[in-house]
């Protein structure tokens, strides 16, 4: 008998239905009883359905998107796509459209941080937070920079870097840090020198920025500069850019509106602060309030820091630094978050658990405690402890139920609950 | 550069329902972390269950994991010819046929090892007559040639038609009916001759 026959039968999983297959069975008796002997061959080979129990398929479904994560993190390409890369014609076409893409949308990005002012050859410009922003090293500057979890990281050993940082969406931070002391940002154009491995300058010429020197820590606002202070010879000043020399408050503290040459002087109309500032005061309002914690947690000490001169007329906001207690002489909050989240990434959940929790006892964390909660999760899923791991994840959907990691928070815990 | 987990995002459910097998597919070759989430929710029975019948009740869950691993790591990567349902089957027949051949060279170092007698499939005589049918019936799925097992799983137990078999083994058509009629025929032998 031709097994063809079957086909449709077999497709369907149905008794036959061509009409040609049951004239052919009724009529040969040898076909019939093969087609019977077949059926009663898939009845006895067929078996019950191996259901997989719910925990089991929950676990392979935990570490289907564990494997995903750590593909993705790893960031792993699949060998065998791009071996069919070269097989497919509009490929080609489609990397040459990307290119050019790339290189316009980089040449534009570039003339429009020139054209506002801020930018430079010697501009670095950055997708992380706050896309536009734009450091500018000066000549002679040595820095590194990193990203951790939101938090763009500054590493500045030593010179100038004028920076302008966009508006940060909460739970995104941006910091500059010099050995032990280090100046926070939210969305603000400001100038940083090192020296010495410490801070030795800092020159605010848009928003606020909150400055950690020493034992103590202060709010610099629009206009306002801190220098160290001089224990001995004076710490040498870097070459200014013309702008802040002269206290413009317009923001266009590196360079001309062409903004070829940093070095370029500030425009005419850049040169009357007084008009600038009110505009860029208004707009800083809500980065002065989101600020609020990390002053609250620092409690600036400004005796101890030294001298805030202002540069240029006062800004119309209140006077920042409230006189408090010497804090106790530890990390950063942020930098010990950051090396939480690292020990974390390394694979070494225990010790993550234990920084994440010490960080979790501190006051003053503010927005950055969602943080903490969540990774401290994380942590603990990482560690098989789906208990502690369960607590945390409801503690920051009950705290913060609008974090941006409370969408997956939800769906660990409903994954987790499933497990159960 | 830090590593970063990302949080998976899976689509509302009616997003999630309105998507294609194929459209499913297709995406996890793009490593998007929700499409292999959801591909498991659809198809991890069925594929549990044709392992089970290609290999039987023996780690069906941990070759299930395997198989959808093999999407997560896109070292197979859907390329639209032929069902979703062929080309997870195709996979779960890789994975088992390396495992197979795995648990065989332990069994042959175990074997040699102990000079101990390999386990046989043999049944037990006391099992009832409609059980010891079904058993043997089993018994001799599994004792077949991989490839006419395969295609017999596949044609007669899991439905797909002859083209699709042949897609997901890798073959003709008429090397899977070939492949059929010779498991058929064994099948028939051996659980006529073991009947009591």
């Amino acid at each position: 008998m031709k097994h063809e026959l079957f086909d449709q039968w077999l497709r369907d999983g149905q008794p036959p239905v061509s009409d040609a297959l049951r004239r052919h069975l009724g009529a040969c008796p040898r076909c019939s009883g093969e087609y019977e002997d077949l059926l009663a061959l898939r009845d006895l080979t067929a078996g019950p359905d191996p259901l997989l129990t719910e925990k089991r398929s929950a676990e392979i479904r935990f570490t289907l998107e564990a494997e995903s994560n750590r593909k993705r993190s790893s960031r792993e390409l699949p060998t065998r796509s791009w071996l069919r890369l070269p097989r497919i014609p509009w490929v080609f076409a489609a990397a040459a459209a990307s290119l050019a893409g790339i290189l316009i949308g980089g040449a534009l990005l570039v003339r429009l941080a020139a054209d506002d002012g801020h930018g430079g050859p010697d501009s670095l410009a950055w997708f992380g937070p706050g896309p536009g922003s734009v450091i500018t090293p000066e000549p002679g500057a040595r820095w590194s920079r990193e990203s951790l979890s939101g938090t763009e990281l500054v590493m500045l050993e030593e010179g100038t870097l004028r920076i302008r940082v966009r508006r940060l969406a909460p739970g995104q931070a941006f910091m500059v840090k010099t050995g032990a002391d280090w100046v926070e940002v939210r969305g603000t154009a400001f100038s940083v020198t090192a020296g010495e491995g410490q801070l030795q300058t800092v020159e605010v010429t848009e928003g606020v920025v909150s400055v950690h020197a020493g034992s103590g820590s202060l709010l610099l606002l629009a206009g306002q500069q801190w220098r160290r202070p001089a224990l001995g010879p004076p710490p040498p000043l870097p070459p200014t850019d013309p702008a802040i020399a002269s206290g413009s408050g317009t923001g266009a503290t590196h360079g001309s509106g062409t903004g070829d040459t940093p070095a370029d002087p500030a425009p005419p109309t850049a040169t009357n602060p007084a008009d600038s500032m009110q505009p860029v005061a208004d707009s800083m309002q809500p980065v002065a309030d989101s600020m609020q914690p990390v002053a609250d947690s620092m409690r600036p000490v400004q005796d101890a820091m030294g001298p805030v001169t202002d540069s240029m007329t006062p800004p119309p906001v209140s006077p920042p630094a409230a006189r408090t207690p010497d804090p106790p002489a530890e990390s950063p909050l942020l930098i010990r978050f950051s090396e939480a989240y690292r020990t974390l990434q390394s694979g070494n959940w225990r010790k993550s658990v234990t920084l994440f929790s010490e960080l979790l006892q501190e006051h003053g964390l503010g927005a950055k405690r969602a943080d903490v909660l969540f990774w401290l999760a994380q942590a603990h899923l990482k560690g098989g402890q789906h208990t502690q791991a369960e607590a945390r994840l409801r503690e920051l959907l009950r705290s913060y139920p609008n974090a941006w990691h409370a969408r997956e928070a939800r769906e660990q815990l409903r994954l987790l609950q499933t497990e159960k | 550069m830090q590593e970063k987990i990302i949080p998976l995002q899976r689509p509302r459910k009616d997003v999630e329902d309105a998507l294609t097998d194929e459209g499913i597919a297709a995406a996890c070759g793009t490593g998007d972390r929700s499409a292999i989430t959801i591909l498991y929710d659809r198809f991890h029975q069925r594929v549990a269950r044709f392992i089970y019948r290609l290999n039987g009740r023996d780690q069906v869950e941990d070759l299930v994991q395997a198989t959808f691993l093999e999407v997560v790591r896109g070292n197979t990567i859907y390329d639209g010819r032929g069902s979703v349902t062929t080309w997870l089957f195709a996979i779960a027949t890789n994975i088992v046929r390396h495992h197979r051949r795995s648990f065989a060279r332990k069994v042959r170092l175990a074997g040699a090892l102990s000079q101990e007698p390999v386990p046989t499939t043999t049944l037990p005589e006391d099992v009832l007559d409609e059980e010891g049918r079904i058993a043997r019936a089993n018994t001799a799925l599994q004792a077949l040639e991989e490839t006419q097992r395969a295609a017999f799983v596949l044609c007669v137990l899991e439905g797909l038609s002859a083209r699709e078999a042949a897609q997901a083994l890798g073959t003709s058509e008429s090397a899977v009916w070939k492949r059929v009629c010779k498991a058929r025929a064994t099948l028939r032998r051996q659980v006529q001759e073991e009947a009591p």
